[in-house]
């Protein structure tokens, strides 16, 4: 049998297949299809594999994203608590810079006139202060449909204590608007915690991408259907997990990371292969460039983020994105300023060497014009490219208004979107307090082994790793990684008061809950994980701890051992505790993993010394300094061999520029660079 | 101090790593306090100073805190002696005359050691719940003088070499109301401190004291730099401002701060001569709040990319005449003095406004924000006999500027805090909100709008219960620029909307303290709109329309205040609104005052 990934980036739409029994991968590229991007995903699966023996698709995708950044997600409305339409637009009233007057902060997704007030409100215990009012329900439903709305987001006071109005709520909605009842979100199942604004937020940001994802899932259901393709389908999710997509179309923001995700999880993968426990992660594709980092051989994550100023209470790996790809324009504006980024040429028209239209100069000419990139090789598979389209573009639009010749406008284009990069690392590890210089940086995407390099010689890392597959690289995550179901549940206890068996029983509710997912999944029972965690604090605080727990059948013990490890935790993160009887538990975890076999990677050494360059060319760097320098093609290369450096990598899917280190091929089949 | 040349990746990895390490301190005071004012409204601000006190970083805290920091450090040298800080010890204090604030907030200071060297600082201050005085939350509106206001801690070493001390520390818990949260809270400085610690000395041991020192010293150079070559874009003069407080709740009239900011060359001196004497009642504002408002305003008006130290105040001369109310002589009660830093914000402003705006880069300007910290207590025993205080001190709108509307629902430049949830409010307390919305009309028009404010609904649950209320902007508004009108004053309710209501501190506008309170009784309190900035004669229609469809005005405002007349359909009629607003322009009375002073349309 084989298993198959497939990543749908913004401009080329990967796929990697191993077969389970040989561990042969096989990897192959299609353009990416605007607006239904199902048409790539099977162009480029029929280039790779015999549809009748795959047993799993796993996708990542960023559709959602792009959604929220675009603004291009439904026409949203959002019922409230009377009195209480605002939050949305309130917020935490707080500024992220504190002397920047002019800071501006995004309109919120609903509009005023489409956030409706409903009388009804539960106090804090859960109590009904206030019945529904089911008329203002319908009176709302019907202006909702007057307006055209195409998702309906609920957030009412204190549903996470209790429901029962949000559920009633929905009842009405759907008989009222019955074209709608797939897209209505209710925050007492979408974020069952409190803090209003948080949960409004994210229950907003639910409803906004529903109707999109849910129709992209569909009709690539019906056409892989059509094609007679009846394999598992599984979705990226933003915690590095798959998930199967009729889930994900209920609850798009689990996948709101679902694209750069994989290539995270590929590299906490080669990582462990290579012994490189701390990694930053560079995937700079056509239109975007995601940064991470990995610490301790585990990717990083958070509780909470934002997309495009939007709050999303969700857990996922700690992700940055950055408008700096191969696709990135570049531009000079009336005051003689460049930019490179952040709107991209896409793959249509696409870069201006495509020489399909797009007349914009980008990074991929730039890279083209520099000799990084071969005139005579296919960009992608896929295109042969125009250096003629590409220098035209760069003096019309960079070296004219700039007075600069093509060459020095194109290594001007080239440090500019490497310094954006720069950037966002620095985010994940400068200013988290980490040392870039303990970090190795794997760099992939199509294009980002042609920029890491240098990025890494200025951060001053000691390595770079380039995977196996780069182009690829988040598809062969999407291989590595498990089907994962995180749940929550709210308990609030004070701990002494609190017994193992009713601990107990809230675990073996949320136990038949995640079987009964890993059931749908298709996941048989020696593959699955379960892993229990309890999020504790001292009474008062605002904020947890999460300590483990061994199994999910607790006695006196485990009480006893997640109390005294709580206190060891907080005095070893904080350097104080306090007393036994103010332990609180607010949280019951439950984590359900469907393990996967990992993709095998590389072999053993089987070649010494110098790898055979096929030809060598003229590579202008980013000082502006020309060179013949050797061009490798990596089919050529094998764990062993060491390459002669400054030389250019190319491969069907990326090209590399090695500028300078010492560069050799690990058994992985990665190209692993140390830095003078 | 620069005695050595570090490479810039260095100095880039030391200083971010020195405020990462000063975010951290705040992380770890959010995630381990108890009081829901410091995890729930993060009203605390940390930071990282060298040894010879200048602050090195600060996260994104408080700049009302930030800028008076540094006296803390300084008072607690002076008093303790430098010479008798051992490892492991921590110097509380909260004496506004002796390197405090108010006395509700609390700093906790933290020499750091390394190999026996002191070699730095950790500092942060922390606004306690309650600290002790007349009334619950310890802002006795009335208050004449400090010793009504709350127990005041000279510096003193609470923790020695590691350990607390008890004896300390008990007579600081028996002089408060909430003591056990004030201990856990205190415990939360120490760790925040401790971190600051623990980053310093990582970075110590990886690159050596010299290149760390040398790091802080070029960092601190840098901002001086780019502060100063600002002010030297400006052209030299005397630009002069004022801008009052509603009055000193003791005695019913305006009292006013005025400023002569000197540009001279790549300086500026901020010369508070012929500002109001100090007052007998609480709104004074000690030298180190002064010193935030005058930096605040400086580092916001120049160039918001420049890295936030002590080398931003390099280049600022500050001229505070003593006994007046932006330096009081002890002991003046000056627990109203946070509500000075903003009158005093808005006056700097005022006077940078004045500046030519035709160079190169002009003063980046604002009209005045909502000018209030909006102080607001409920207290009283809850069910089961305990006492409770909140402690409410929300957003209001921010003035409009050149290009964009001010904006709406955001916290006073001064502070940088977040609002309470009400879900956390009503899981802790015996209160309900039944209302928490933006409110019409409160922004100043203006071609550019000011912000909106809020208005947030409390209904008491206990049996009996108290309002204490200090704020301003009742009687004085926040400020239009260019001809844009005033924002809305604030306004503070007892049972809004029914036939029962009332002004809540009908004597002082808004500083009244123990109001009494029955059960299932409402409070209701509205915040100042931002002042508008520029002619709203000149405001696009669309715009107007927007609003008015959106209910961010009233359809009387886009007629009176904005002269725009719409069609039946609700879309702007171009030709009626040019004669309307030829005749408003003509009638001449629409010069920065709102044509109807009662705006809750």
């Amino acid at each position: 049998m084989t298993r198959a990934a497939v990543d749908i980036g913004g401009t080329f739409t990967d796929v990697v297949t191993v077969n389970e029994s040989t561990g042969r991968l096989v990897q192959a590229k299609a353009l990416t299809t605007y607006p239904d991007p199902t048409a790539g995903f099977l162009n480029a699966l029929a280039k790779v594999t015999d549809r009748s023996t795959l047993e799993t698709v796993g996708y990542g995708t960023t559709l959602a994203t792009n959604a929220v950044l675009t603004k291009s997600g439904a026409k949203t409305a959002l019922l409230t608590t009377e009195g209480f339409r605002d939050l949305l637009e309130i917020r935490r009233t707080h500024r992220s810079t504190l002397f920047d007057i002019y800071e501006s902060i995004p309109e919120p997704i609903v509009p005023r006139p489409l956030r409706f007030e409903i009388p009804e409100r539960t106090a804090a215990d859960g109590s009904e202060v206030k019945p529904l009012d089911e008329q203002a329900v319908r009176e709302a439903a019907e202006r909702i449909r007057r307006a055209g709305v195409e998702s309906i987001a609920v957030c009412y006071l204190f549903s996470f204590m209790n429901p029962e109005h949000e559920l009633r709520t929905r009842r009405i909605l759907r008989e009222e608007l019955p074209e709608l009842s797939a897209d209505v979100t209710i925050s007492s199942e979408a974020l069952p915690l409190h803090r209003e604004y948080e949960r409004t937020s994210t229950t907003v940001m639910n409803a906004y991408l529903t109707p999109l994802v849910r129709s992209y899932f569909s009709r690539l259901r019906k056409e892989l259907h059509e094609s007679k393709l009846f394999a598992w389908l599984q979705m990226m999710q933003s915690n590095g997990g798959l998930v199967r997509p009729e889930r994900a179309a209920s609850f798009p923001i689990l996948t709101l990371l679902s694209g750069p995700a994989g290539g995270v999880m590929a590299s906490a993968y080669l990582g462990g292969l290579l012994g490189e426990t701390h990694l930053l992660t560079l995937d700079m594709g056509g239109t975007s460039c995601d940064v991470a980092g990995v610490t301790g051989g585990e990717p990083d994550t958070r509780l909470d983020f934002e997309i495009g100023g939007y709050a999303v209470s969700y857990p996922t790996l700690d992700i940055h994105t950055v408008g700096a790809g191969g696709g990135s324009i570049a531009k000079v504006d009336a005051f003689g300023r460049i930019s490179v980024g952040p709107d991209s040429a896409g793959s249509d028209p696409g870069p201006a060497c495509y020489g399909r239209g797009g007349e914009l100069p980008t990074v991929t000419d730039a890279n083209l014009v520099l000799g990084v990139y071969d005139r005579a090789f296919r960009l992608g598979g896929e295109i042969y490219p125009d250096i003629d389209l590409a220098a035209r573009a760069i003096e019309r639009h960079v070296g004219k208004p700039l007075g600069l010749p093509v060459t020095e406008a194109a290594v001007g284009i080239v440090r500019l979107v490497n310094a954006g990069m720069m950037h966002a690392l620095r985010t994940v590890s400068i200013e988290r307090g980490r040392d870039p210089r303990d970090f190795a940086l794997v760099t992939f995407g199509g294009a980002g082994p042609a920029h890491g390099m240098h990025i890494a010689a200025e951060l001053a890392l000691r390595r770079v790793v380039i995977p196996p597959i780069p182009g690829c690289n988040s598809a062969l995550g999407i291989l590595a990684s498990d089907v994962r179901h995180d749940l929550v549940s709210t308990l609030r206890a004070r701990m002494g008061g609190l017994s193992a068996a009713e601990l107990g029983e809230a675990l073996a509710v949320m136990g038949s809950e995640v079987q009964r997912e890993l059931d749908e999944d298709g996941i048989p029972a020696e593959r699955r994980i379960l892993r229990a965690s309890l999020d504790m604090r001292y009474a008062g605080q605002a904020y947890e701890l999460n300590i483990p727990i061994a199994g999910l059948r607790p006695d006196v013990d485990t009480m006893d051992r997640a109390v005294a490890d709580f206190h060891l935790l907080h005095k070893t993160r904080y350097g104080h505790s306090l007393d036994d009887d103010m332990v609180d538990l607010i949280n019951v975890r439950l984590t359900g993993l469907g393990a996967t076999p990992k993709p095998p990677l590389g072999g053993e050494a089987v070649a010494g010394g110098e790898a055979e360059p096929r030809s060598r060319r003229r590579v202008v760097s980013v000082e502006g300094e020309a060179a013949e320098v050797p061009v490798y093609h990596r089919a050529d290369l094998v764990p062993g061999h060491t390459l002669a450096t400054p030389c250019v990598i190319q491969q069907l899917d990326s090209t590399a520029y090695l500028p300078f280190g010492e560069a050799r091929v690990h058994s992985t089949g990665s190209i692993v660079v140390d830095l003078p | 101090m620069t005695g050595r040349k570090v490479d810039p990746v260095t100095v880039e990895v030391v200083t971010s790593g020195l405020a990462a390490g000063a975010r951290e301190m705040g992380i770890t005071m959010r995630q381990t306090s108890r009081s829901t004012i410091f995890n729930e409204g993060n009203d605390y601000s940390c930071g990282i100073f060298n040894a010879r006190t200048e602050l090195v970083s600060h996260g994104e805290f408080l700049p009302i805190h930030l800028g008076s920091l540094p006296y803390s450090v300084n008072y607690a040298i002076a008093e303790v002696g430098v010479d008798h800080f051992r490892p492991g010890d921590s110097i509380i204090l909260n004496d506004p005359f002796r390197g405090g604030s108010h006395l509700p907030d609390v700093t906790l200071v933290t020499p750091i050691f390394y190999r026996d060297q002191l070699i730095g600082w950790g500092a942060n201050r922390a606004h306690h719940l309650d600290v002790g005085g007349t009334v619950p939350g310890s802002f006795y509106a009335q208050a004449r003088e400090n010793y009504q206001e709350g127990l005041r801690i000279p510096p003193v070493k609470i923790i020695k070499e590691g350990r607390i001390d008890e004896e300390i520390m008990q007579m600081i818990l028996a002089n408060v109301r909430l003591a056990e949260n004030m201990r856990s809270d205190l415990l939360s400085q120490v760790s925040a401190n401790l971190t600051a610690r623990r980053r310093l000395i990582e970075l110590v041991d990886k690159y050596g004291l010299e290149t760390v020192e040398s790091c802080m010293a070029i960092e601190m150079d840098n901002s001086e730099r780019r502060i100063r070559s600002a002010i030297a874009g400006w052209p030299d003069g005397d630009y002069q401002a004022e801008d009052s407080m509603d009055n000193d709740g003791i005695t019913d009239v305006p009292r006013t701060v005025r400023v002569n900011v000197k540009v001279r060359g790549d300086g500026v001196v901020v010369d508070f001569t012929g500002t109001d004497p100090q007052v007998e009642g609480p709104l004074n504002s000690v030298l180190g709040y002064t010193a935030s408002g005058v930096y605040m305003t400086i580092q916001a008006a120049t160039d918001p990319t420049i890295p936030p130290n002590g080398g931003c105040y390099r280049p600022v001369e500050i001229v505070a005449p003593e006994g007046t109310i932006v330096n009081p002589r002890f002991p003046a009660a000056c627990t109203g003095g946070n509500e000075i830093v903003s009158v005093i914000h808005n006056a700097v402003y005022r006077a940078l406004g004045e500046i030519p705006r035709d160079i190169p880069n002009p003063v980046r300007l604002m009209a005045a924000d909502q000018g209030s910290s909006n102080n607001l207590f409920l207290s009283g025993f809850g069910e089961d006999g305990e006492r409770f205080v909140l402690y409410e001190y929300p957003e209001g709108g921010w003035g409009g500027a050149d290009g964009r509307d001010g904006q709406s629902a955001i916290y006073s430049i001064v502070g940088n805090t977040w609002n309470l949830p009400v879900e956390a409010i009503e899981m802790k307390y015996p209160l309900r909100i039944d209302r928490y919305e933006l409110r019409r009309d409160s922004g100043g028009p203006g071609k550019w709008r000011g912000g909106l404010s809020i208005r947030r609904d409390y209904r008491l649950l206990a049996p009996a219960g108290e309002l204490s209320v200090l704020g301003n902007r009742v009687r004085v508004p926040p400020y239009g620029l260019f001809g844009g009108h005033h924002g809305a004053p604030a306004r503070y309710r007892l049972d809004p909307d029914t036939p029962d209501e009332r002004p809540a501190a009908p004597e002082f506008g808004a500083k009244k303290s123990m109001v009494p309170l029955r059960c299932n009784q409402v409070v209701g309190q509205e915040t100042a709109g931002g002042g508008g900035y520029g002619d709203p004669l000149e405001r696009d229609p669309d715009m107007v329309a927007r609003d008015v469809e959106y209910g961010y005005i009233s359809s009387r405002s886009a007629g009176e205040d904005y002269g725009v007349v719409f069609d039946p359909d609700g879309v702007p009629d171009r030709r009626a609104t040019a004669a309307r607003r030829r005749h408003l322009r003509g009638a001449g009375g629409n010069e920065g005052q709102p044509a109807d002073s009662a705006r809750d349309g």
